[in-house]
């Protein structure tokens, strides 16, 4: 024999070894690496469920309706849960939790974030409520809440948060390897707008769906959208987990013993339950709840199950500014779960579906396949609703309290915590500081002139920064002050029976930003855009700026302070039985108390008509002002009745509406000419029709009446009106005397005769320029100019200036 | 009058001889004796006329304060853990600074300068320049004076006899007459002390009287209509003496009304209070219970006369015949408390008993009782019927256990938010809790009595008081509704206040008030601790900073 390595006879045995078992190996192989493979590619989703009993002992307040006055519960009808789906990718672990409670109140979030110690992450742990109106309460500390969550019960906040993490544990204890599918379908018309009937409504319900290796279901996730509110009667005071209730009932028979179903409410905030077959009551509750699920289970049956990708998206965004700063944080968590292409946006309140809807096609545009809004999670914001339904006097539009951009915020933040990037970012531009500078003021001291362009917003954004300071004083001693003294406050109420050592002014502040929603009703969806940007640079909620906007009236309602006067102003238009020619002489002067800083503004948006208005710097309606298809409008305040606050816009923003979207001097005179909630002003009022100028004054007294011309001369105020001021019939007695005996023949006449000042006597309101005269304005209609005077420290009037406006266009 | 020695001449007269000089010095000696005499004299012999203290107070001083041993008591007051209670920027804390200061004269001077007696007075609180301070000086007292008023501090001025002194860097006007020292900051008040016409001095029998009260007490204090400034004048006379016992000063009030008060509301009080006797106080953090000395309807008939402001009162506890079908919500709340009104006799009793922080809204826990028949509020418990159910509007209706005797009303948020009604044996019992009503039904403070004669108790209690407000008002801050303070500031401001307040224990009152005067007992217990020591003996220290 040779000597061998000794290494080759190992070798040579393996040989053996391997051709001895060639062809089984092969075989065992094979099989092996089938294993394998099997194994490694169910092992990368693990799932785990579980359901806990959370319902309080009877006695125990509930939570949903302020009209149960915080009382106790008196009964259970059925029991309220906290169901809880553990998911783990291998990469991303989450717990998903739902609560049958209305909301997830930030109490129980931080004492169940305080509790849990676990290997998932605490930022992973999604919380979610049904929006039950018959689950327990006892939960919140906050004072302004607990008229509808009832007393506060530490204890009772402690055992549901301990329940809920037990459910959290046992789910993640109950683990195992697990497909997943999704779906989404038709609800069939189980959701209805609850608050117009033609209104938009969610259609859609999705389903995920998670099976384990045996194929038993470990959870059934349910998306559908309705307010659960369907439980009263005598079952007002009893624990119920409403429709929901029926839907895990249901689905447990028909998906098995194993499955926890899980329900996910939508973008409830408008939208409730149908009554399926008229009925009402208990059998609607059912019939919803089990209908819901027997649809979710279809949809589920044709799913595919296969292994699932997640990817858990959270941000911690500041809120814009909100009047109610003592009900709502100053920032809050969001979060986005995508599951494979399901993307599911977590809405930290009840957002309204157009809402949902809007942000579903965001969505879809970048490739996602489906999309669910789940509203309710992590915290308790209120509602949210489209900048549209803003002005309406309903309670979704009272409940929101971050003013109307909220929608565009909630798509922003959304949107960028979305991984799927449209084909091109757009980067929005915001005025930078190049462009800023040139909405500087120009012209001199006695001609103060900003030139605004951009979107509404932009030019919003743009005045409210360049006047910053003057709106922050303006707010606050024509806003703050007047409710932190009480002067707002209505007599003999409750109000001013409360100690002094109590600090209402964020509840009132609160109260008066939800009365004056209403007033908004009327303004074009770019006038409010153009307001949120002057909020936003002036750095107030935008409800703040609006209350700013029309503050006097809350004052003059009991109140006569000088600080809140109203203006009285002279106001002349000269036609052309007066002037011989086809054109109209326009002549107006401003009379107003007050310190605050007159401003000429070129408004230059992108949407809607290029204008030129005379006012002041804190005030975003319309005084005096012109377009450039020559409508020109401007009031004067004349008190016939008592003051009262208007169910809609103010008057100087109906004319601020027209000015930027109306042309003819007839189109713009019919909507003025039925404002009739419009009390004790007269409108001015002139334009063309085609080549026809006319002009007009519009008297809103008791009630409307249009008045012309005369011998064509037309003043703000017949001196023969009844009921007017003495001074005022006064003052349009002495114009129209020296319009007759002094003809004016330009612009110019026309400006002298107006700032004509009689210093030697009083200076009172009986004169055409006064004491209170701030600045006045003439133009001819048909000219590209107007022509400014603005007050001196010496009171007279100082020399007129002309401002040619391009933008503007003669009149042939 | 003027100091004035009679000298008796040792020299001789023609008819007799003179007494011969030794040669051995002895005339030295005997001058040097005759020298010591006269000095002895000047120092030691009293005045001529021995007047009494009250004969230079005048009658016309309507505040007066008596006081023995005055630095025995000031050093007292330096212990009392009362000063410890009293917060830094009040006016109770301004004046305790003044007394408890470093004096510009030594202590064993303070202590040997008057002996007895120290008399304070003034003409009213408006006048304080005619403040008077008397005192008898000890014989120490009177040759330090004498020695005081040899030093450059002190200017003379003859003033017609009346010898008066003044202290010049202090301002202050003294004089001393026989073994008593007079001090004013006014010279007129002195001088006008100093020649009082005996008419118009302090009657004899009052002093005594007052001196005796002095006496049995550390302070005595008299006051007379005059003394209140403000119209009508609150009281005719108002005296009171202090005890400064470490754990319980006491204060004993005694006094009359004025006329202007009696004539207003003379007949809300108690004519003849031979046999009160009170219900014993419920043991409520703050407690009243008084004997009304009428029942409750007549007594409150009278109050009405005297006070417009009432009538509104009036609707809710007038009773009526019946109840209407089918009556509302708010009829039969009327209805309960009317019978309750009409029930009660004159025994009344109120109690607050802290808050629930964590209802609905902070809610007081407050309860009463009135004694009296109750065949009114059966009759009505029988008529009120079972509240209905409404599943859209909210029912207010009260709702009547037959068995318990006890109506409660739901009103907003849980049982301590729950207004109730029960009848006991004597009485009535109301409460704004479900939960403290069914506690003190079974309490037998009940239907105890007190068991002493008077017709007035209260007390309160201060610490507790603070502590139970605490949470309630940390309810607000939490929710930013606390004007000023946010959750963090107002838990410092309330340590703060806590550790101030703490030895306050209790503060009560007895006593018997009618129409022809009053008599009150008041105490205050103090938790003594080392600490208290402490801090008095830190606010000294501050004092003499």
């Amino acid at each position: 024999m040779k000597n061998r390595c000794p290494l080759s006879i190992p070798f040579r045995l393996f040989r053996l070894k391997v051709n001895f078992l060639s062809r089984g190996t092969a075989l065992y192989f094979a099989a092996f690496l089938f294993i394998l493979l099997s194994a490694v590619q169910s092992w990368a989703l693990e799932a785990g469920s579980a359901k806990i009993d959370i319902t309080p002992p009877v006695g125990t307040p509930l939570n949903g309706y302020g009209d149960r006055m915080g009382r106790n519960s008196t009964s259970v009808h059925d029991p309220l849960w906290a169901r809880t789906v553990f998911l783990d990718d291998g990469e991303t672990r989450f717990f998903l939790v739902s609560l049958d409670l209305v909301a997830v109140n930030p109490e129980l979030r931080q004492r169940v974030l305080e509790l849990y110690s676990g290997p998932v992450p605490k930022e992973h742990v999604l919380l979610t409520a049904t929006h039950t109106h018959n689950g327990h309460g006892g939960m919140c500390q906050k004072l302004m809440i607990r008229n509808v969550s009832g007393r506060f019960i530490p204890a009772v906040l402690e055992a549901t948060a301990e329940k809920i993490i037990e459910s959290m544990h046992k789910a993640y204890n109950g683990r195992r390897r697990a497909a997943l599918g999704y779906a989404v379908g038709s609800n069939q018309g189980l959701s209805v707008n609850r608050r117009f009937s033609a209104g938009p409504a969610e259609s859609q319900i999705g389903v995920v769906k998670i099976e384990d290796s045996d194929g038993a279901a470990i959870a059934v996730i349910t998306n559908f959208t309705g307010h659960p509110t369907s439980v009263g009667g005598q079952d007002k005071y009893s624990f119920s987990a409403d429709y929901p209730g029926y839907y895990y009932l249901e689905m447990e028979a028909l998906a098995g013993e194993s499955c926890v179903p899980l329900f996910l409410n939508g973008a409830q905030g408008n939208q409730t339950i149908a009554a399926p077959k008229g009925k009402s009551g208990w059998d609607r509750t059912e019939a919803v709840g089990r209908q819901v699920a027997q649809i979710a289970d279809a949809l589920s049956k044709n799913m595919s199950f296969g292994d699932a990708v997640f990817k858990l998206s959270h941000t911690k965004a500041l809120l814009p500014l909100t009047l109610a700063e003592n009900l709502q944080p100053k920032e809050v968590d969001l979060y986005s779960l995508e599951i494979n292409d399901l993307l599911i946006s977590f809405f930290p309140g009840e957002p309204c579906v157009e809402i949902g809807l809007n942000l579903r096609e965001r969505a879809l545009a970048r490739g996602y396949d489906a999309h669910w809004s789940v509203g309710l999670a992590n915290d308790y914001l209120m509602y949210f609703v489209p900048r549209a339904l803003y002005p309406f006097a309903n309670y979704e539009s009272f409940m929101n309290f971050f003013g109307p951009g909220m929608e565009d915020w909630l798509y922003s933040q959304f949107e960028s915590l979305m991984s799927r990037k449209t084909l091109v970012e757009s980067i929005v531009d915001l005025p930078d500081e190049e462009a800023q500078e040139s909405q500087q003021s120009e012209g001199d001291a006695s001609f103060p002139l900003l030139t605004l362009h951009g979107s509404s917003h932009d030019i919003g954004l743009a005045r409210g920064s360049f006047f910053h300071n003057a709106i922050q004083n303006k707010y606050k001693t024509k806003v703050l002050d007047p409710v932190d003294t009480g002067q707002w406050y209505p007599t003999g109420s409750w109000w001013t029976a409360m100690p002094s050592f109590l600090n209402l002014t964020p509840l009132a502040m609160t109260a008066l930003g939800m009365g004056s929603r209403s007033l908004l009703q009327g303004l074009s969806e770019s006038y409010i855009r153009e307001m949120e940007g002057m909020a936003e640079g002036a750095g107030l909620p935008f409800d703040g700026l609006w209350l700013l906007q029309h503050a006097r009236l809350y004052s003059l309602a009991k109140d006569q302070s000088s600080l809140f006067s109203l203006p009285l102003c002279t106001m002349v238009a000269l036609t052309n039985e007066y002037t011989g020619t086809k054109d109209i002489l326009l002549g107006r002067n401003l009379d107003w108390k007050g310190d605050e800083n007159d401003y000429v503004i070129r408004m230059l948006p992108e949407e809607g008509l290029p204008s030129i208005q005379v006012g002041f710097d804190w005030n975003a309606g319309l005084m005096t002002g012109l377009n450039r298809d020559r409508l020109f409008l401007c009031l004067e305040y004349v008190p016939y009745v008592d003051t009262v606050l208007p169910e809609k816009a103010p008057l100087e923003f109906l004319l601020g509406q027209l000015l930027r979207s109306c042309s003819s001097f007839s189109e713009a005179l019919k909507v003025l000419s039925a404002a009739e909630y419009i009390k004790n002003y007269h409108v001015l009022i002139a334009g063309y029709d085609g080549e026809k100028a006319d002009a007009a004054v519009v008297e809103y007294g008791q009630s409307i009446s249009v008045r012309k011309a005369v011998k064509g001369i037309l003043t703000g105020v017949n001196p023969d009106t009844q009921g007017i001021p003495d001074e005022t019939r006064e003052r349009y007695q002495a114009l129209i005397e020296t319009l007759k005996n002094q003809p004016v023949k330009n612009r110019e006449s026309l400006g002298t005769l107006l700032t004509a000042s009689p210093m030697e006597s009083d200076g009172g309101m009986q004169h055409i320029w006064n004491h209170a005269s701030r600045h006045c304005v003439v133009l001819q209609l048909s000219q590209p100019e107007i022509m400014c005077a603005f007050k001196q420290p010496d009171g007279k009037a100082g020399s007129f200036a002309t401002l040619t406006v391009s933008e503007i266009s003669s009149h042939e | 009058m003027s100091n004035s020695v009679q000298l008796t001449s040792w020299g001789g007269t023609a008819s007799k001889p003179k007494i011969q000089r030794s040669s051995s010095g002895k005339p030295f000696l005997f001058i040097i004796f005759v020298l010591i005499v006269l000095a002895s004299v000047w120092f030691f012999i009293p005045a001529r006329h021995a007047a009494e203290m009250e004969s230079f107070i005048p009658a016309s001083h309507s505040i007066e304060v008596y006081v023995y041993d005055p630095a025995t008591k000031r050093n007292e007051l330096l212990k009392s853990p009362i000063l410890h209670t009293i917060p830094e920027d009040t006016a109770a804390a301004a004046y305790l600074h003044l007394l408890t200061r470093k004096l510009p004269v030594p202590d064993w001077l303070l202590n040997n300068v008057s002996s007895g007696l120290f008399h304070i007075s003034v003409e009213d609180s408006n006048r304080p320049d005619s403040l008077l301070v008397i005192t008898r000086m000890t014989r120490i007292g009177l040759l330090s004076e004498k020695f005081f008023s040899l030093s450059g501090n002190v200017s003379r001025e003859r003033a017609g006899g009346l010898d008066l002194k003044k202290v010049i860097n202090a301002e202050i006007f003294y004089s001393v007459r026989n073994k008593y020292l007079l001090v004013s900051s006014s010279r007129d008040a002195l001088i006008q002390a100093l020649t009082l016409p005996p008419e118009e001095a302090i009657e004899k029998n009052k002093f005594e009287a007052a001196q005796q009260k002095a006496k049995e007490a550390d302070l005595f204090c008299r006051l007379d209509g005059k003394a209140f400034l403000q119209s009508p004048a609150l009281f005719k006379d108002l005296s009171f003496s202090v005890r400064l016992n470490q754990s319980m000063p006491r204060l004993s009030i005694t006094g009359s009304f004025s006329d202007e008060i009696l004539a207003r509301y003379g007949t809300l009080l108690p004519q003849n209070t031979k046999d009160d006797s009170l219900d014993m106080p419920l043991d409520g953090i703050a407690s009243l219970s008084v004997n009304l000395g009428a029942p409750l309807p007549q007594w409150y008939a009278k109050l009405a006369e005297t006070n417009e402001g009432w009538e509104k009162v009036s609707s809710w506890i007038t009773l009526s015949e019946s109840l209407p079908e089918n009556a509302s919500a708010t009829e039969l709340l009327q209805y309960l408390i009317a019978s309750f009104f009409h029930s009660s006799g004159e025994k009344i009793r109120l109690a607050w008993f802290g808050f629930d922080p964590l209802e609905v809204v902070p809610a007081p826990l407050l309860a009463g009782t009135a004694q009296g028949k109750t065949d009114a509020l059966h009759a009505a418990f029988d008529l009120v019927p079972p509240p209905p159910f409404s599943d859209d509007m909210i029912v207010l209706n009260p709702s009547v256990n037959s068995e318990l005797l006890l109506a409660t009303v739901p009103f907003i948020g849980g049982e301590n938010l729950t207004p109730s009604l029960a009848i006991y044996p004597q009485g009535a019992l109301f409460a704004t809790s479900e939960t403290l009503i069914r506690k003190l039904m079974q309490s037998e403070a009940l239907t105890a009595q007190l068991g002493q004669k008077a017709n007035l108790y209260f007390h309160l209690r201060p610490a507790q008081a603070w502590e139970a407000a605490v949470p309630a008002l940390n309810e607000f801050a939490a929710s930013g509704l606390l004007r000023g303070h946010t959750e963090s500031s107002f838990a410092e401001a309330a340590t703060k206040i806590s550790k101030q307040i703490s030895t306050l224990q209790e503060f009560t009152v007895l006593g018997i008030v009618s129409d022809k005067a009053f008599h009150l007992e008041a105490k205050v217990t103090i938790g003594l601790s080392d600490q208290a020591d402490n801090n008095a003996i830190q606010i000294a220290q501050r004092g003499q900073r």
